[in-house]
């Protein structure tokens, strides 16, 4: 299992509406942790027109690793008590062996492993 | 052919033998008699396998190597002593259409769904699959030789067929008795029976010394024999059923039918499993124990190693035969098929511990680190003493990165945040912040922290590191509950926290490169770059000296941290831990809440009414609180002081011999060069000296140190 | 006959059907509903007393907790309350003649933690000052009182010390309910099995009854010794508790030779281990989370505490799960039971039990038995309803994890 590395990128909380709006800038990669969250990884600053009360703040708490699909396979049979949304692209959010996880599911199955850099070293030990 | 070691002796066995079966073929009973199921259902073969007792042989294959020993006569196994920590592989795997068995009735439940277009998974016992239970999900959770599979399932199909029933008469614990199927399985592997004579519900007794050798009738006719096959009809195996009622499962095929109860029995052993006879049933049956379930308490019968799968139908028939009503079975309960512990354990973590940007320095710095609230954080850096000296006359770094820190912003924050702290909030300038605490809807204290204004409609609040993890969930469900538009970002684990605090943190600061003038003043806070990190520094104080608290991005703790202590050595600079933290606020006499406050503990019993304004219209606890404004209130948490050494945290309080309450916090004082606590006070009148570790203390206001707080504001 | 059932004494059933009229109605034949009946007959001369309960006697939490008797609460009231009970658990043998298998094995309270050494050290010092006998003990006196454990905890949860409490101890659950259930049948009181209670007499505001299949019963008390429907039974009654049902589940294993002593407990993992007269492992935790009323038993509980107690217990690991079962349990507020008068005449109650309610089944008895007769009872005065809205909860900082 590779390791997680701090990403850099910014968190928006705004009215989902504004979200669905929001022209990301180009190259970022949009991560809706919910309908009013998102985690943007990618540098340039974004921007929210349309919630004037929107929070954009720089968001540099998770760490994240990428796998490949057979990873994700593995790490879904071994370490996940629940089920992988069966539709892909696709978030799934919950514990990771035991360490609240997030997977940014890929359309060709692989993804991108979020965690807290705070519980990081958890699951690096969970995953080996 | 391979062997296996039997009770100390190398036995030969053939491919595909259970342990069972390789004890029947070198003329062996696996365990020390009793009728012989081979289907896993009774406990008569249980041994013990490589160190592992209970194990029914029956179900276990043979290997090379393997080591069985026989449960000692008379007694129970051995548990093994201290061993090395074991793991077991898990997996997480999903299935359509489970059936459990593929038996006859299985194998059709299969078939028919498989021919609706169904993808089915077949779990037989047979096979190496013992379904360990049904749970909500549903899921089914399966043992196998390699490892514990959790299944989560849409439907389950349970065809576990029947249990054959054994006999109950003097004679039935010898080896050489059978169930029609197992010995099927002994002859269909080869295994010579001898002489095999096969009885009904007419056998009254078998007669041997430790192998059966005569079988007696009822009707008084005796027949030598090697080998006895016990015909005696059979019982639905429906433990699964029973287990999961509210699990939506269905039953097919023997084990969904009723099965005629057997024949009362008269005489032996009922439940092998705990020795319990027909003697015994009736025994507390005379002694008023007239209900299946009280006969099974009283008499044990049926809490064995087969949890009634042998003794269940002859315990029913008896109950039945002296009441005239037929009792439902027991309630099935896992494990139907038992697993270990470090099997039932598998891919379960008890709880993740959270390390600090900063983790790495304190380490490199030798700290004690000890667990807080799901974090390591630095207990103290090997002087406790020297740290809080460093804090009350020079400079010191403190890691806070574990305080909650959430950013809140919307057109309706304002009046969100006026009714979920007892504090104004409205009048808080940008660029100010106010201390508060929140109370829950009873008016009991529940966590405390500082809100920063940052602009007309965004907020900075913090809470205390216990807090944290709640904080969230509590602003979220209130804000929805009001139906008020506020934008909520907990960020506590994206920023780290360092608080620089001592008579020289502003000195520090200025070298770090703050101008002063860029420097908040007390109860300030401010975005400012420090030694090349952004920071958004907030002025307030714990310690009671001159705080500036650098809330910053986490990926520049290492950095930041590492910028201050070098700028900082000319100064004397050194971390200090929780230790130290715990005393310099005790000074201060501030509370921590959890520590300091119990379960109930309302703002006028922490002496804290000053942080809750009854003139605001509404917040919550307010009801609460005005409605037991009035009420006489005895509890109360009091400052002490009193001579050294300091008493242990939670001593108790005593007045004229009585206790009246304990320590929560007690710290022998370096400055004062005495004690100095907080305690509860429970009883009215409220002393002013009172005892405590057989010494007397003294009620002190607090704070102890710093009456004016003109340090915190230097 | 073997031992166990030799020893059993005889239950002198009642013949016929209910009276028309008693002078107590108590609802519930767990243990603490006849220990009441038992303490008035046998203490107060009030033998005109009739039990009933929806299913036989110690159906519910009193047949399905985990055994422990133990005193080593947080505040005085409760650990002058429980320490009575637990000394008449130790007199209870020759005051019944019944054996309920007393077994005095002590309790190892262990800390993982600074924070959690200090609460383990703060329950000591407690106890200490109000009867108990708690001492704070450090990791080599908790090794040889339980050769067993890994004191590393798996290298994640090394124990700092631990409180050990000298008196916690065992006895067969069932047989306490039997011996209370004997003696009380012998002192002339009704004890109807099957009898379920269907709804409240009333007279005005007054309870002066009970609803059931086999007829109306009247009452000059009635008192609901319920556990799991205690909130249903007190609506009858017009009264609302600070009530919610959570479930608790544990498990037992195969038997095994007798060789681990005493009860140990984890405050920071919340889990117990002991070893059972018949030798199995026994092994709980705190309630589940979420209120039910269901005695479902969950897998995730059963992996949860298995990992806990391998942690500690290594060698439990290759020991194999016999049975689990699931009790529920009525957690008040302030985690501290609700014993005596409602606030409606001629009902009382006695709820609130937790996971706490079988080591209180001889002080919570003979308690409510004397505040029936008497009119007042000074170690359950703390636990009364009013409490609530008095500001005056009994909340026990050490009540948070395991009871």
């Amino acid at each position: 299992m590779p390791a997680c590395e701090p990403l850099v990128g910014w968190r928006i909380i705004a009215d989902p509406t504004a979200l669905d709006q929001a022209p990301w800038p180009a190259g970022s990669h949009v991560v809706r942790i919910s309908p009013d969250d998102v985690f943007l990884i990618g540098a340039a600053e974004p921007t929210v027109p349309a919630d004037p009360h929107a929070i954009v703040t720089p968001e540099h708490g998770f760490a994240g690793a990428s796998l490949t699909a057979d990873e994700v396979d593995h790490t879904a049979l071994h370490h996940i008590e629940w089920q992988l949304p069966a539709v892909r692209p696709a978030l799934a959010q919950g514990q990771i062996a035991g360490v609240p996880a997030k997977l940014v599911l890929h359309a060709d199955g692989s993804a991108l492993l979020l965690v807290a850099c705070a519980a990081r070293h958890e699951l690096e030990d969970r995953l080996a | 052919m391979s062997r296996v070691v039997y009770d100390g002796t190398p036995i030969e066995y053939e491919e595909g033998d259970s342990l069972a079966l390789a004890a029947l073929r070198a003329g062996q009973h696996p365990a020390r008699g009793g009728t012989l199921c081979m289907a896993g259902d009774c406990g008569n073969c249980v041994a013990i396998v490589d160190g592992t007792p209970w194990v029914r042989t029956c179900q276990t294959d043979a290997r090379p190597g393997i080591v069985v020993r026989r449960h000692p006569n008379g007694s129970h196994p051995s548990p093994g002593g201290p061993e090395q920590h074991t793991s077991v592989t898990v997996r997480h795997r999903t299935a359509d259409h489970v059936v459990v068995g593929h038996g006859e009735s299985g194998a059709a439940a299969a078939a028919a769904l498989r021919a609706e277009g169904h993808d089915v998974t077949v779990f037989d016992a047979a096979d190496g699959d013992e379904v360990v239970g049904v749970f909500d999900g549903p899921s089914v959770i399966v043992r196998r030789a390699d490892g514990i599979d959790h299944f989560h399932v849409h439907h389950i199909t349970l065809a576990t067929g029947a249990a054959e029933v054994q006999p109950v008469c003097p004679g039935n614990l010898l080896a050489g008795i059978y169930t029609p199927k197992a010995a099927a399985v002994a002859i269909a592997a080869g295994i010579d029976l001898g002489t095999v004579v096969t009885v009904g519900h007419d056998v009254k007794a078998f007669h041997g010394e430790g192998r059966v050798s005569e079988v007696e009738f009822r009707d008084g006719t005796r027949v030598a024999c090697d080998s006895v096959i016990a015909d005696l009809g059979s019982a639905p195996r429906d433990v699964l059923a029973r287990m999961a009622p509210l699990v939506p499962v269905e039953v097919v095929g023997p084990a969904a039918q009723a099965h005629p109860l057997p024949p009362v029995a008269e005489e032996g052993v009922l439940c092998p499993c705990g020795k319990i006879t027909v003697e015994d049933l009736q025994g507390v049956w005379d002694k008023g124990f007239r209900d299946l379930e009280l006969v099974k308490r009283a008499s044990l019968c049926g809490v064995g190693t087969c949890q009634g799968g042998v003794c269940m139908p002859h315990l029913r028939s008896f109950v039945a035969d002296r009441s005239g009503v037929e009792p439902k079975p027991f309630t099935g309960r896992p494990a139907a098929r038992q697993v270990t512990l470090a099997e039932a354990a598998a891919g379960y973590h008890i709880d993740t511990f959270r390390r600090t940007p900063l983790h790495a320095e304190h380490e490199a710095l030798g700290a004690n680190l000890d667990k807080f609230g799901g974090w390591f954080r630095p207990w103290n850096y090997g002087d406790p003493i020297a740290e809080y000296w460093a804090v009350r006359e020079g400079v010191s770094l403190g890691d806070v990165s574990t305080l909650g820190k959430m950013l809140v912003s919307g057109p309706d924050v304002v009046e969100a945040l006026e009714r979920l702290y007892p504090n104004h909030v409205h009048d808080i300038k940008v660029g100010r912040s106010r201390y508060v605490i929140n109370l829950n809807e009873r008016g009991h204290v529940l966590d405390d922290g500082m809100i920063c204004r940052e602009g007309d409609t965004r907020f900075l609040l913090t809470f205390t590191s216990g807090g944290a993890s709640t904080a969230e969930m509590w602003v979220r469900d209130w804000v929805e509950t009001w139906g008020l538009k506020v934008h909520v970002l907990d960020r506590t684990v994206s920023h780290g926290a360092i608080n620089v605090t001592g008579p020289l943190a502003g000195e520090l600061l200025r070298r770090a490169g703050v101008a002063d003038d860029d420097r908040p003043k007390f109860l300030q806070h401010r975005h400012v770059t420090v030694a090349g990190v952004p920071c958004h520094i907030m002025r307030l104080s714990f310690t009671g000296e001159a705080s500036y608290e650098l809330h910053h991005q986490i990926d520049r703790s290492v950095e930041l941290w590492q910028a201050l202590m070098e700028l900082g050595r000319p100064l004397g600079i050194k971390p200090h831990g929780l230790q130290a933290l715990f005393g310099l606020r005790l000074e201060k006499g501030h509370v921590i809440v959890g520590q300091d406050t119990e379960l109930d503990s309302s703002p006028r019993r922490i002496n804290m009414d000053w942080a809750v304004k009854m003139e605001k219209a509404d917040f919550l606890g307010r009801e609460a609180l005005a409605r037991t404004a009035n009420l006489p209130d005895e509890r109360r948490l009091f400052g002490f002081t009193m001579d050294g050494p300091a008493p242990l945290e939670g001593s108790v309080i005593r007045v004229d011999g009585d206790v009246v309450g304990h320590v929560t916090s007690s710290w022998d004082s370096p400055m004062y060069g005495h004690a100095v606590l907080l305690g509860w006070q429970k009883r009215l009148p409220h002393a002013d000296v009172v005892e405590i570790d057989g010494r007397e203390a003294r009620v002190s206001p607090v704070p102890f140190y710093d009456k004016e707080g003109a340090r915190a504001r230097m | 006959m073997n031992e166990f059932v030799e020893t059993l004494l005889d239950l002198p059933w009642q013949t016929g059907e209910p009276k028309s009229s008693y002078d107590v109605v108590i609802i519930g034949a767990g243990g603490h509903g006849l220990a009441t009946a038992y303490y008035l007959a046998t203490r107060h001369g009030i033998t005109n007393v009739c039990v009933l309960d929806s299913n036989f006697i110690g159906a519910g939490n009193s047949g399905r907790n985990t055994t422990i008797i133990r005193s080593n609460y947080g505040i005085p009231e409760s650990v002058r309350f429980y320490q009575r009970s637990l000394e008449m658990y130790q007199t209870l043998e020759d005051e019944t003649g019944c054996w309920i298998m007393h077994n005095q094995k002590g309790q190892i309270w262990m800390a993982h933690s600074v924070s959690t050494a200090r609460t383990e050290q703060t329950r000591a010092l407690m106890n200490q000052a109000c009867g108990a006998k708690t001492d704070y003990i450090g990791p080599d006196e908790i090794k040889q009182l339980c050769p067993q454990i890994d004191l590393t905890g798996g290298g994640r949860y090394p124990v700092y010390g631990a409180s050990y409490h000298h008196e916690g101890a065992t006895a067969r659950h069932d047989r306490v309910v039997w011996a209370y259930a004997q003696g009380a049948l012998r002192a002339g009181v009704h004890v109807f099995q099957h009898t379920p209670v269907t709804g409240l007499l009333k007279d005005g505001d007054r309870v002066v009854g009970v609803q059931t299949p086999r007829g109306n019963i009247a009452a000059g008390t009635v008192i609901s010794a319920v556990g799991g429907d205690v909130t249903t039974v007190a609506n009858w009654a017009g009264v609302r508790l600070p009530i919610r049902t959570h479930a608790l589940q544990a498990f037992v294993t195969n038997a095994y030779a007798q060789e681990f002593a005493p009860i140990v407990s984890s405050n920071d993992l919340v889990f117990y281990v002991s070893q059972t007269p018949r030798g199995q492992m026994l092994i709980g935790a705190e309630y589940d989370r979420f209120a039910s009323y269901r005695q479902a038993t969950s897998f995730s509980y059963l992996q949860a505490c298995s990992k806990k107690s391998i942690t500690m217990f290594p060698f439990l690991a290759k020991l194999r799960i016999l049975r689990s079962w699931t009790g529920i349990c009525d957690v008040s507020t302030d985690f501290s039971p609700i014993i005596g008068h409602t606030g409606v005449d001629g009902f009382m109650i006695t709820t609130g039990w937790g996971t706490w309610g079988f080591k209180a089944i001889p002080a919570g008895g003979s308690q409510l038995a004397e505040l029936v007769a008497t009119g007042s009872a000074t170690l359950i005065e703390p636990f009364g309803l009013q409490r609530f809205a008095h500001e005056a909860a009994m909340a026990d900082p050490s009540s948070a994890g395991t009871r």
